[in-house]
């Protein structure tokens, strides 16, 4: 494969052709999927393919193929030069950093060396340990994911690496035969079987469906502005949804985003540190290389309240005359390369839980997160949330079926006035607009502050 | 190799005495992507993939792959064959699909100029958009593709089709301290939209993100919701309900409901393969005839969708998508309506609004959906129009609209007849009561 990538990278430059890069990947997903007790998926995907990109000026062209045979590698290579000629754009020269380097993933058991067998008992044992009365649907899924690259580019980079993630999942869905609820709960990972082993399966089992029947004694959500403790889910979604993808510096460079003209300004109360980190080992978004094969790094978005840097790719650290930071990213080889996020977190603080509670008259405690949606031109926050629990008098009060948060993004981190102790990450795909999904994790504390909930 | 010689393929590897069904997909995408009013990327994409599902007694394993050479067929098929031994029996298993004619005559799916296109026209397509649109585009995609899939099976299923589909989604705002952000797209077969009407509603869209004013308190009245609102709303609350596969586990909210009302006496959904959307085609994915079906006649709930696994299949066993044609053979089967109409009123936008005493006209959510089971919602409106006496007096954003899918569709004030196709969902502005918007 190397030698086909060489020989297309040579065909792609020529003329005015400024940069050219080419890319191999292959992607295996096993999907192993209960309902019931019976398997409703166990689907073993696998997809494999050539990308190349050259560009011209400002503008790029872009092939794909699945056929790996040299003569429709070099047709696609052409295409990509003459796509490129097509866009007219003006633009800077890019810099790639130039790396040759080779890596295999950080897993202690890699999932080829799991048999069959061992994932599908897991799963069907997650299924059986959610049997309880009320629930009327069991799932249990396990999904593994391995991704080998090989990257070359015409600044004479040589790339290759390996990604392995894995994520156990527990959904019960509970009726009392007028209503439902549901609940989920369980590990990812950028890391092999042993995310799974790790865990204790009928534990989870059992406390997701225990979880899903608690939750039809919930009620509506009251609807207003209040005080809001967001657990480490909800505050990812802050941190990711609104600040991370208004810090993806495609949107500054066309000032798309709210945040282009906000560096060294103070965005939120100086208790909140927001990083972006591909560099996390073992969390889901952990990345050695972006998909330009740029190493990945530790970006300090905003620092005790203050705004500092960008997330770049190639294409825009040219723009904005910096380093990139290794957020070139691409759902897969057939997909735009966009500036994307990794593991997007608020810095733990030194507040615990109950304390946070204790100094709330009235307000609502988030329980994990349904999703989110971004807002980079307005700044504002949408965030659908699982259920949470009434606050009052500093006391845990009644629990809240699913309900919305929303607001302005710069008003709710100004109001921050309490950052919890207990930072965690929370895996999963992170969409651009409606499509190319790549994996992330966000997450962050429980913190305190002002919102507007919306009960549905 | 061509598609069908990719399942004739699988199945002569399987053995003669191994059942199996094989959907395998040729895919030919030409996209542009435009950023900041300029094209910025131009894409040309080949794909074919194979998906196959092995039967073995109860016993049911899948496996889907990219096929680069013949080796990746067996590859695929020794995947798919190993797990099924490993695979508990499944009661709800039945044979594949057998043979059968197709219900519907040929669909116009297809359109020929999409076949080998050249980048230049679609790139110049878009920039008309652009172009129409006298604001700033900070982001835009036009896509077309031309699909080929083939379905096969052992019990004798051997259908080809060929179809062509075409995806927009632009976005623009204005040089504001506050733009806000318009958005337009556009879902269909064939490359007959008019670019300069997405262009004149993008512009439209972007001054009234731009003059929205936070909403104070709450709004009682009309809610007025679009079809490129409604459409994402409709399929996650109605579509999960008439689910075949939500119904047969106990969580469709219309489970039990056949013949009861469910909606006003104004609302009648139907999922209707001849009115041509990206997913429609004269058979499903697993090879079942499709046909017109009848789900809610003026309020009363008359039948669900079902695909191969769940019940008497209605041909909606689907794995292809309606926004974006790559990638379909790494879905599994699942329950889609090929095109959900809701039957269109009278009327257009304008006809609503000129009937609203007071109310809202949604023109964009942050994200339009309903939770699947229980009907709930509560989203962010980051523009709606605010309508007093007839009229639209203002822009609002930063609020709430909460409410429940399943109450609203039995309390429809009024259908329009602007009916879009948004995806595998065809439907018309309408008009409804007992929503609340909840503002700072």
């Amino acid at each position: 494969m190397e030698g086909l990538l060489q020989q297309a990278l040579k065909r792609m430059e020529v003329g005015d052709i400024d940069f050219c890069d080419a890319r191999y990947q292959r992607i295996n997903d096993l999907n192993i999927r209960s309902l019931n007790g019976s398997l409703r998926e166990m689907s073993d995907r696998g997809m494999a393919g050539v990308s190349l990109r050259a560009r011209c000026g400002g503008g790029w062209g872009f092939a794909s193929t699945t056929s790996l045979d040299g003569d429709s590698i070099k047709a696609a290579a052409d295409k990509a030069v003459r796509n490129a000629l097509a866009t007219g754009m003006e633009g800077p020269l890019l810099e790639p950093i130039t790396l040759r380097r080779r890596s295999k993933a950080d897993a202690r058991i890699h999932p080829h060396s799991i048999s069959l067998e061992e994932k599908v008992a897991t799963v069907l044992e997650l299924d059986s340990a959610q049997s309880r009365e009320g629930v009327i649907n069991r799932v249990a899924s396990y999904v593994e994911e391995i991704r080998e690259n090989l990257l070359l580019n015409s600044y004479g980079s040589e790339v290759g690496w390996e990604e392995v993630r894995t994520r156990l999942r527990a959904m019960s869905i509970a009726s009392d035969g007028s209503r439902l609820e549901r609940y989920y709960d369980g590990p990812d990972a950028s890391a092999g079987f042993e995310t799974v082993r790790q865990t204790d399966i009928v534990a989870l089992g059992e406390r997701t469906a225990e979880e899903a029947v608690r939750s039809l004694k919930s009620i509506k959500a009251p609807s207003g502005m209040m005080t809001v403790i967001s657990d480490p889910m909800v505050t990812g979604l802050l941190a990711h949804e609104v600040m991370g993808h208004a810090s993806e510096a495609d949107e500054v460079v066309k000032k798309r985003s709210f945040l282009s003209n906000m560096v060294g300004k103070q965005v939120g109360s100086d208790l909140v540190t927001l990083v972006d980190d591909g560099s996390l080992k073992g969390a889901h978004g952990y990345i050695p290389f972006d998909d330009e094969g740029t190493p990945s790094s530790r970006t300090v978005v905003i620092e005790d309240g203050v705004y500092r840097n960008f997330l770049q790719s190639l294409e825009t650290a040219a723009h904005m005359n910096v380093a990139p930071t290794g957020n070139g990213r691409c759902e897969n080889f057939s997909r735009r390369n966009w500036v994307r996020m990794t593991n997007t977190f608020i810095e733990a603080g030194d507040w615990n839980l109950e304390e946070m509670i204790a100094g709330v008259e009235e307000g609502i405690l988030c329980e994990k997160m349904i999703n989110g949606m971004e807002d980079p031109v307005g700044g504002g926050f949408e965030a659908k949330v699982l259920r949470g629990h009434l606050i009052r008098n500093g006391r845990i009060a009644d629990m809240v079926r699913s309900f919305t948060l929303t607001g302005r993004a710069l008003e709710i981190l100004g109001t921050v006035d309490a950052v919890g102790d207990d930072l965690q990450h929370d895996g999963g795909y992170c969409g651009k607009g409606i499509e190319d999904w790549v994996p992330v994790s966000s997450g962050g504390p429980h913190i305190r502050s002002r919102m507007i909930v919306g009960g549905g | 190799m061509d598609i069908r010689q990719i399942n004739d393929a699988a199945i002569r590897m399987a053995g003669p005495d191994q059942g199996m069904e094989c959907y395998s997909v040729l895919c030919e995408t030409v996209s542009v992507y435009v950023d900041d009013s300029k094209v910025s990327l131009v894409e040309h994409k080949t794909e074919k993939g194979l998906a196959i599902q092995v039967l073995q007694g109860a016993r049911l394993c899948a496996a889907s792959s990219t096929v680069n050479e013949e080796r990746d067929i067996r590859r695929c098929v020794d995947r798919a064959m190993a797990a099924t031994k490993l695979a508990p029996d499944d009661p709800r298993v039945r044979g594949f699909v057998p043979p059968r004619s197709p219900s519907l005559p040929e669909l116009n799916v297809n359109d020929r100029r999409i076949h080998g296109m050249e980048a230049g026209e679609l790139a110049s397509l878009a920039m008309q958009i652009v172009e129409g649109c006298d604001a700033k585009v900070p982001r835009g995609l036009l896509r077309a593709s031309r699909i080929e899939t083939a379905v096969s099976n052992t019990m004798g299923t051997d259908v080809w089709s060929e179809s062509t589909a075409v995806y927009a989604h632009f976005t623009s705002m204005l040089d504001d301290p506050s733009p806000g952000e318009g958005t337009e797209s556009y879902h269909g077969t064939h490359l007959d939209f008019d670019p300069s009407r997405l262009g004149g509603s993008l512009r439209a869209k972007a001054r009234h993100s731009a003059q929205a004013r936070n909403q104070k308190g709450r709004l009682q009245g009309l809610v007025i919701i679009p079809p490129s609102e409604l459409g994402d709303m409709l399929l996650s609350s109605a579509g999960s309900a008439l689910n075949g596969e939500n119904v047969v586990n106990g969580r469709s909210h219309w489970r039990g409901s056949l013949g009861q009302d469910v909606a006003s006496p104004e609302v009648t959904l139907v999922d209707d393969p001849r009115i041509p959307g990206p997913l429609c085609s004269r058979f499903d994915d697993e090879g079942t005839p499709a046909k017109a079906k009848t789900l809610v006649q003026a309020g009363v709930l008359q039948s669900f969708l079902y695909d191969n696994y769940n019940g008497d299949s209605t041909g909606n066993g689907m794995r292809r998508s309606a926004s974006d044609a790559q990638g379909s053979y790494n879905h599994a089967v699942s329950i889609k309506a090929m095109n959900l109409c809701l039957l269109p009123g009278r009327g257009g936008v304008e006809d609503l609004i000129s009937q609203t005493d007071q109310g809202i006209l949604v023109e964009k959510f942050a994200w339009p959906e309903a939770d699947p089971f229980t009907g709930r919602f509560a989203l962010e409106v980051r523009c709606g129009l605010v309508i007093r006496k007839g009229e639209v007096v203002g822009s609002v954003k930063n609020a709430l609209l909460t409410g429940n899918m399943f109450d609203a569709l039995k309390q429809v004030e009024s259908i329009g007849a602007d009916t879009v196709c948004t995806g595998n969902v065809s439907i018309p502005t309408v008009s409804f009561r007992g929503m609340e918007l909840v503002g700072n």
